[in-house]
């Protein structure tokens, strides 16, 4: 009896195998398979590249370099300390780069001509601190970096006029808000101020001078932001750089190690007349810092922005490798500035858990989930479908057998499409190693075990997806439905009581899967669940409770297979 | 019982649809024929007796197998349907050859069967093609060398004469005879009463899923023989065909279609009229098709089946 079964299964396989690896319908399912593939091969090629690229930069070195070496430059080093540690770069790029001129800065101290405003009815701002001070109130911008007293000093002289900055540490700068500002009684030539923006550039804001004859002077004037690194600071018309310091203070009492500015501006007063109020523009970010008005006859303010604020200054980059691991160093002004240091990004740790990801996530989940509803439940419905499956419900076989056979088929695609798929992945990952480590791997750090693993949970997620596509295939007419309850079946496994979690696929998979992912730190919990396993039952239990549910389906299976009706009309 | 094929009190429904109700039968050796209009239940009874379908409600054997079991069922019996559609990418032969196989058979008997069956079809020539590209009445002839190919004692074919050409039919009832004479059931539908009549040792009328007369051709034929049937003719030649058919004094009437491509029938004796047919068609006027006019409830229905004594 069992020997005309074994027939009759082996003659419906044959029927079957041309329609499952041959169908234009399952074209996709290939594509599905070789995804991963092509990823790793990407990757590999990627890796290598890589690789040549180091030991081409290591070959061209003065000296042979190890991995300490190249951790022992420091920031600050000059150009000659690097060169003495690690020998000529072998790879070196220069070039300019126009930075403000932190040498062009107004003289500090007191002396100056010109009568200084006295702002600090106005000051609603804290804009500077004595450096290592913390604070709260937010600083200049609000965002808790102010300038540094110890660099701006408490008064400058620009041209010759006296500037007078509020104390630090307290509230000593104006934001603009559109408020008016009391002005000295005088007759005066300029206005001149020493401001910045905050949060990028401010463009054509108005600023208003009162005469007491309520006659006023308007004037447009746009504002740099202060930080070096803006476009083009202190270049806009009718503003120059007046004090440049190579640092701001942060909140937490460190310093931001790049060049901040505050600029002068000029504005021309009808001498004739008598000033009675400065009204600044209605932008908060608009922040004046000192304010004076001069009597100096015009044409005597020089502006400092000439070719002498901006200096180019020398910066370099360069590469040196050990072989596996890349060092870049950027200097500027002949000292290293910037370390970065790349070890073999494709080492075989990371590259494992990577490798365990796409596993994972991608190829069980995905690709072997959906390859397997393409095929299995093809095997009954899409003979619906073609209006042929009375040919096989017209032959003197079980239905129970037919069934049998179907699913073997299925089975047979399934595993040749994904575990050769799989077992290539497996090759071209290895392969990106070298020799060395690629027998590192194989021999000594379980890489065959892992192996085959691998191909096992293949074989084995086509075994338990194939059974349960297949009974959804002969039960529901419509394949989307049931394959999204599978789909949502088979996600919130995590969650489910300890006795449903046991009737699916993957709470099993995931029990065998060689290499955890660790999943970083800050997942979410609902996330972190979806990668961990919290409680992975042994091998031969996964495997065993696979089987245990592949057969459990196949036999509630085989009592619908004995029911089925030819019925092509309601499709 | 194990000697007939038993219908007891069967009814099918599909959904709310009847397909046929409180059916009683018992089929005997011989040729039987299933004879209804479109939708009356001959392929459901048929697709009943083979486990295609299931019954909602009775019971039924064939010689003693359930069709349920149809690894035992399909032993015995060989069924042609009146599906038209065929697994993807086979070519006649391998639809017979793997038919074959499926049943266990290995791979030389399957292959000498098959070729045996193909032949007695016709189809050695076409054999090697694949079916994808048959003809209406190839596709025809490859399901019934299926259906016959195992050498089953039960042949249940679905309007086996459907698309064949008049040579086929022929040929074709020749091997119903011969196979009824073996003592094979040889069971046949068809909605043409007169094809099926000359050749039928039992038939079994069906209207609206009821059977509403069965037994010996002779006790219904009479009856029907005494009203006059018409027949739609289309052929390349209606005029001599007419003037051939007018010769013989059962043709009431013969009436030219418009197009001269047609030619209407009215006859007192369908019987004679189709074998009369077989013979002019050998003498080389091309007949395309020969069909009831009235075509849903042809004249004999009318008569047989419209009336209400007759079914209750
Ligand atoms: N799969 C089905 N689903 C719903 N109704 C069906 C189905 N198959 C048949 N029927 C209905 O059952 C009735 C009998 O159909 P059946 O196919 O048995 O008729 P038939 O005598 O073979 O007709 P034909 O001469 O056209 O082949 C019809 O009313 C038909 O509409
Ligand atoms: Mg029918």
């Amino acid at each position: 009896m069992t020997e005309l079964w074994w027939a009759q299964i082996k003659s419906v396989i044959r029927l079957e195998m041309k329609k499952t690896f041959f169908a234009r319908r399952g074209l996709w399912i290939y594509i599905l398979a070789l995804l991963p593939l092509l990823l790793f091969i990407a990757h590999a090629a990627i890796a290598s590249r890589e690789r040549e690229r180091s030991s081409h930069i290591a070959s061209q070195s003065e000296k042979k370099l190890t991995y300490q070496d190249l951790l022992a430059v420091r920031s600050g080093m000059t150009s000659q300390e690097v060169i003495a540690l690690l020998g000529k770069p072998p790879i070196r790029f220069r070039w300019n780069q126009r930075t403000p001129n932190l040498a062009i800065s107004a003289a500090t101290g007191t002396g100056g001509s010109g009568t200084p405003v006295n702002l600090s009815s106005a000051y609603n701002l804290n804009g500077i601190y004595t450096d290592t001070t913390t604070f709260t109130t937010g600083g200049l911008d609000g965002e808790g970096f102010a300038y540094s007293s110890n660099l701006l000093t408490a008064n400058r002289i620009l041209n010759g006029v006296q500037f007078n900055f509020g104390p630090a540490n307290q509230l000593d700068a104006v934001s603009s808000t559109g408020q008016p500002i009391g002005l000295p009684s005088g007759q005066f030539t300029a206005l001149q101020l020493l401001a910045t923006a905050a949060h990028g550039p401010v463009l054509s804001q108005t600023i208003t001078v009162t005469y007491t004859d309520s006659s006023t002077s308007t004037f447009t004037q746009s504002f740099s932001d202060w930080c070096s690194c803006s476009t083009n600071p202190g270049q806009q018309p009718g503003e120059s750089l007046a004090v440049v310091m190579p640092y701001r203070d942060l909140s937490d009492g460190t310093q931001d190690g790049q060049p901040f500015n505050l600029y002068g501006y000029t504005f021309v007063l009808n001498s004739a007349k008598t000033v009675q109020s400065l009204t600044l523009p209605n932008n908060q970010d608009v922040v004046v810092l000192a304010a004076t008005l001069t009597k100096q006859s015009l044409g005597t303010q020089v502006s400092l922005s000439g070719p002498g604020s901006f200096v180019n200054v020398p910066h370099e980059r360069y590469h040196y490798s050990d072989g596996v691991n890349d060092l870049t160093l950027d200097l500027s002004d002949g000292r290293v500035e910037g370390i970065e240091i790349r070890t073999a990004v494709y080492s075989l740790g990371e590259d494992s858990i990577v490798f365990a990801g796409v596993f994972q996530f991608f190829y069980l989940r995905l690709a072997i989930f959906f390859g397997c509803l393409g095929i299995f439940m093809n095997l009954f419905r899409g003979e619906i479908l073609d209006k042929s499956l009375h040919f096989y419900f017209l032959a003197p076989i079980r239905r129970e057998v037919l069934m049998v056979g179907k699913f073997l088929a299925g089975l047979l695609a399934t595993c040749v499409i994904f575990v050769t798929s799989e077992l290539l992945q497996i090759v071209v990952f290895t392969w990106q190693f070298s020799p060395n480590t690629r027998d590192l791997y194989l021999y000594h750090n379980h890489g065959l075990a892992q192996a085959a693993a691998y191909l096992g949970i293949t074989a084995l997620a086509c075994l338990g997806y194939g059974a349960f596509f297949l009974a959804a295939g002969m039960l529901f007419r419509n394949p989307i439905l049931p394959a999204a309850a599978i789909l949502v079946w088979e996600a919130v496994n995590p969650f489910l009581p300890a006795l449903l979690k046991k009737f699916s696929v993957i709470y099993y998979l995931k029990s065998l899967c060689p290499v955890d992912i660790p999943s970083p730190r800050g997942t979410p919990p609902l996330l972190a669940l979806l990668v961990s396993n919290p409680d992975p039952v042994s091998a031969p239990v996964a495997i065993l409770g696979i089987v245990i549910v592949a057969l459990l389906v196949l036999y509630v299976s085989s009592f619908q297979v004995r029911r089925m009706e030819i019925n092509y009309t309601s499709e | 019982m194990n000697d007939r094929i038993v219908f007891e009190d069967v009814s099918k429904f599909y959904g709310e649809i009847l397909g046929v109700n409180r059916v009683n039968l018992s089929i005997l050796p011989g040729v039987s024929s299933l004879v209804g209009p479109n939708g009356s239940g001959k392929t459901t009874l048929m697709n009943l007796m083979t486990g295609l379908v299931r019954p909602t409600r009775g019971r039924i054997h064939v010689l003693g197998h359930h069709p349920d079991e149809p690894e035992k069922l399909f032993r015995i019996l060989g069924y042609s349907t009146q599906f038209d559609s065929f697994p993807k990418g086979l070519t006649g032969f391998q639809f017979v050859y793997s038919y074959l196989r499926l049943g266990g058979s290995d791979s030389q008997t399957a292959d000498q069967l098959a070729w045996r069956a193909i032949e007695r079809m016709n189809l050695t020539d076409d054999a090697g093609r694949n079916i994808a590209g048959y003809s209406k009445g190839m596709r025809q002839r490859v399901r019934l060398a299926q259906a016959l190919c195992h050498n089953p004692r039960v042949l249940v074919l679905d309007e086996p004469l459907n698309g064949l050409d008049p040579l086929a039919r022929t040929e074709m009832i020749a091997l119903f005879r011969a196979a009824a004479a073996d003592g094979c059931y040889v069971i046949i539908s068809s909605h043409i009463l007169h094809e099926v009549d000359a050749i039928s040792d039992q038939v079994i009328l069906l209207s609206n899923g009821y059977v509403v007369a069965e037994g010996p051709i002779h006790s219904v034929r009479n009856e029907i023989r005494e009203h006059p049937a018409q027949i739609l003719i289309r052929c390349d030649r209606p005029r001599d065909l007419a003037s051939k058919m007018m010769e013989s004094e059962h043709i009431i009437e013969a009436r030219i279609h418009n197009d001269e491509r047609g030619l209407l029938i009215k006859t007192q004796d369908a019987d004679r009229f189709y074998l009369m047919l077989n013979r002019i068609a050998l003498n080389g006027i091309e007949i395309e098709s020969v069909a009831p006019a009235d075509d849903d409830v042809n004249s004999v229905y009318e008569y047989l089946i419209g009336n209400d004594e007759v079914v209750r």
